[in-house]
C-alpha cells in the first residue's frame, strides 16, 4: 500500500501533537506538515498536497468547515474531522463523506479512522469531493451574511473582508472582488454571491455585477437607454433592463 | 379532570354539608322511632334541674337500649357523619387570603349540625311527655350537654389537617429547593464550555504519554474546575477571593492548553478579596478574551484581570490584547456577553454597568461595575 501524506491542522498544540504521535505510530502514513489554523492550513494543503488533513473543527480566523470550503475540489485531500463537541454540526454535514475524531482521540479509534480513509480515498470521485465541498460552503453560509473571502495567491491565502470590495463582476467560474488596491479572484459564481451578500450592503445591478451601495455616488440614465451607476473612485457598472426597476427604486 | 374553582369547591362543600346534615336528621330520626315515647312526667322537670329522662317500666329490650343508646349519643353520630364531610373541605377549600370566609364556613358546619342535633334531641326526649320545658330554658342546656362531639370534631380536624398541611407544606419547599438548585446547576454547569472541558481532556490524553505529571496537574486542575462547579451552595454571591480562585484555575488549565500562547495576570488589592460577586461571573468574561482575544492571532497574547473600588462601586477589568473586536461586534454585542448583562441586572438592577470597549494597546476591554459589598463570611463548604 502506498503511503499517505498527511497534515494536522489544530490550534491546540496538545492535540496536535498526540495527533502527530499517533501518525507516527502508523507504517501507512507520512506526517508532511502541521498548521495551526485555517489560513495556515490552506497554505500548506496548497503547498504539500497532502492525501489526508486530520483538521479541528472550531479554530480562531478560519474554523474547519470553512476551510474545507476554501479547498480546491480538485485537489481535495482526504479528510478527518477532529472535534471536541461538535457532533451535531457534522452530523448535518454528513460523516459519510468525511471520518470524524472525538476528542480525546484514542489509539484504536485513530487507526479506524486511518483504515477507513485507506480504503475510502482509493475510490473517491470528483463528483464526491465537489460535494464535500459545496456541502461546507452550504454550512458556513448557514450562520449568516458572508463577512470575507478567503482568496488564493499561488499557495498562500489571506481573507479579503466584505467591506473593502467596492464591486464585484465575473470572469469565467470567478468573482472579481475589486478593492482600492487590487482585484482578487474568488471561485464562484453571482447567483452564490447574490444569496451569501447581505442585500442591504450589495445590491445587484447586471448578470454579472453587484456593487456595494455605500461605493455609489450616482445613477445615471445612458444616452442609449437604461443607467449606469457610479461609484466614489469614478467607476462606471452598467445597469442591466432586468435590474434597471430595481435601481429606480434606489433613486427613490 | 379540569381543575376545579375556588367557588366551585365552596358549592360544592355547602351543598354536601346540608345533604349530610340531612342523612344525620334522617338517622336521628330512625332512631327516634324505635325509641318508647316517655308517657309519664320526667322527674325534676323543672328547668334549672334539667336532666335526660329515666325511662320507666320493665328492663328494656335489646332494640329499646340500642334506641335509647342512639338517642344519646345522636351529637356523636352526627359528628362522625359530619367528620369525612368537613375533613374534605378543610383539604380542598385554599385557606390563603380568605381567612374571614373560610372561618364563617368553618363555624357554620359545625354549629348547624349541631344546633339541629340539639333540637332533635329535645324534640326525641319530649316525645309524648305531657309537660315539655320550654325550648329557651332547654336551649343552654342542650348547648352544653351535646357540645363534646363538636369540640371533638373540631380538635380532630384541625389537628389532622394541620399536620397534613405542614408535611404537604415541606415537601413543596423541598421540592423547590431541588428544582432551584437544579436549575442553577445546569446554569452553571452550561457556563463551562464543552470545547473547553474536550480540549482539555484531549490535553490530559496527550500529556499521559509524554509526561505522567504534567497530567496529573492538568487532571487536577480539571478536578477542581468542576469540583467548584459542582459544589452545592446555599447562594449566589460568592467571596470576590473565591470567584478569583477559580478564575485562576481556569486561565491555569487555558495556559497548559495554549502551551507558550497565554499568559495571564490577576491583579486584585486585598482589602476587595472580601467583596460579594456573582458566582462563576468572570468566567464567561475570560473565556471571550480567550476565544475572541487570544484564540484569533496564531501568536497569542495576555489576560489581564485588574479590579479596583470607586466609591461604592467595585470595579473589574478583563483586558485582553489580542486581535481586538472590531465596532460593529461590539455594538451588536455579538460577543457572548448577553447571558452576564442579564445576570448583573437581575441581581444589581441599574447598580451595575458593563462595558466592552476597545483597550488602549490593542485588543479589548470589558469592564463590570457592581455594588460594593462585603461578604460576612467565605462560602466556605460546610
Amino acid at each position: 500500500m502506498n503511503t499517505l501524506r498527511a497534515v494536522v491542522v489544530d490550534d491546540e498544540p496538545l492535540t496536535r501533537e498526540r495527533i502527530v504521535s499517533l501518525i507516527a505510530e502508523h507504517d501507512t502514513l507520512e506526517l508532511v506538515g502541521t498548521a495551526r489554523n485555517g489560513i495556515e492550513g490552506l497554505d500548506l494543503i496548497a503547498r504539500v498536497t497532502p492525501d489526508v488533513v486530520f483538521l479541528d473543527v472550531q479554530m480562531p480566523e478560519l474554523d474547519g468547515f470553512e476551510t474545507i470550503a476554501a479547498l480546491e475540489p480538485e485537489k481535495l485531500p482526504a479528510i478527518v474531522m477532529v472535534t471536541a463537541f461538535e457532533q451535531y454540526a457534522l452530523r448535518a454535514f454528513d460523516a459519510g463523506v468525511v471520518d470524524y475524531l472525538h476528542k480525546p482521540v484514542t489509539k484504536q479509534r485513530f487507526g479506524a479512522a486511518v483504515a477507513r480513509v485507506s480504503e475510502r480515498f482509493a475510490r473517491r470521485t470528483g463528483a464526491e469531493s465537489m460535494e464535500i465541498v459545496q456541502r461546507a460552503a452550504v454550512m458556513t453560509r448557514q450562520r449568516g451574511f458572508r463577512t470575507r473571502y478567503v482568496v488564493r495567491s499561488g499557495t498562500t491565502h489571506h481573507f479579503v473582508a466584505v467591506s473593502t470590495v467596492h464591486w464585484i463582476d465575473v470572469a469565467d467560474n470567478y468573482l472579481q472582488l475589486h478593492t482600492t488596491a487590487r482585484t482578487h479572484l474568488y471561485r464562484g459564481s453571482m447567483k452564490e454571491a447574490e444569496e451569501e451578500l447581505d442585500p442591504a450592503l450589495f445590491v445587484r445591478v447586471h448578470r454579472s455585477a453587484m456593487v456595494a451601495l455605500g461605493r455609489v455616488t450616482s445613477v445615471r440614465a445612458r444616452a442609449g437607454g437604461g443607467f449606469v451607476v457610479e461609484l466614489r473612485g469614478g467607476v462606471q457598472v452598467a445597469v442591466s433592463r432586468q435590474y434597471a426597476e430595481r435601481v429606480r427604486e434606489w433613486l427613490v | 379532570m379540569a381543575p376545579t374553582s375556588a367557588k366551585s369547591r365552596a358549592t360544592r362543600y355547602s351543598a354536601s354539608l346540608v345533604a349530610v346534615s340531612v342523612s344525620a336528621i334522617a338517622v336521628a330520626a330512625g332512631l327516634y322511632a324505635k325509641v318508647p315515647s316517655a308517657g309519664a312526667p320526667v322527674q325534676g322537670t323543672s328547668p334549672g334541674a334539667l336532666t335526660y329522662p329515666r325511662v320507666p317500666g320493665p328492663p328494656p329490650d335489646a332494640a329499646t337500649l340500642l334506641g335509647l343508646l342512639g338517642v344519646g349519643s345522636l351529637g356523636w353520630f352526627a359528628a362522625a357523619a359530619v367528620f369525612p364531610v368537613l375533613m374534605w373541605g378543610a383539604r380542598t377549600v385554599e385557606t390563603r387570603g380568605r381567612g374571614l370566609r373560610v372561618a364563617l364556613i368553618a363555624a357554620a358546619s359545625v354549629t348547624i349540625p349541631w344546633l339541629v342535633t340539639g333540637v332533635t334531641h329535645y324534640l326525641m326526649v319530649y316525645r309524648g311527655a305531657p309537660v315539655r320545658p320550654g325550648f329557651a330554658a332547654f336551649l343552654p342546656v342542650m348547648l352544653r350537654e351535646s357540645l363534646a362531639p363538636w369540640v371533638a370534631l373540631v380538635a380532630l380536624v384541625v389537628a389532622l389537617e394541620s399536620r397534613r398541611r405542614s408535611g404537604a407544606a415541606a415537601l413543596e419547599a423541598e421540592r423547590m429547593r431541588a428544582e432551584l438548585l437544579e436549575q442553577r446547576l445546569n446554569a452553571l454547569v452550561g457556563q463551562l464550555q464543552p470545547h473547553f472541558v474536550f480540549n482539555t481532556l484531549q490535553g490530559i490524553s496527550t500529556l499521559i504519554h509524554r509526561d505522567a505529571d504534567a497530567a496529573d496537574e492538568m487532571l487536577a486542575k480539571l478536578s477542581d474546575l468542576l469540583r467548584e462547579l459542582l459544589r452545592p451552595r446555599e447562594r449566589a454571591l460568592v467571596t470576590f477571593e473565591e470567584e478569583l480562585r477559580y478564575t485562576r484555575t481556569y486561565l491555569e488549565i487555558a495556559a497548559l492548553r495554549f502551551a507558550d500562547r497565554l499568559q495571564f495576570d490577576l491583579d486584585v488589592p486585598e482589602t476587595l478579596l472580601a467583596a460579594g460577586i456573582p458566582l462563576f461571573l468572570l468566567q464567561p468574561l475570560v473565556e471571550n478574551a480567550l476565544s475572541h482575544g487570544i484564540g484569533p492571532t496564531a501568536e497569542g497574547g495576555r489576560v489581564s484581570i485588574i479590579a479596583r473600588r470607586n466609591n461604592a462601586q467595585l470595579e473589574i477589568d478583563v483586558f485582553d490584547n489580542g486581535a481586538g473586536l472590531d465596532t460593529e461586534r461590539m455594538r451588536s454585542d455579538g460577543v457572548g456577553l448577553s447571558n452576564t448583562r442579564n445576570r448583573l441586572q437581575a441581581t444589581y438592577g441599574d447598580s451595575q454597568h458593563l462595558a466592552i470597549e476597545r483597550a488602549a494597546g490593542g485588543g479589548t476591554r470589558v469592564r463590570v461595575s457592581i455594588p460594593f459589598e462585603a461578604v460576612a463570611e467565605v462560602g466556605l463548604p460546610a
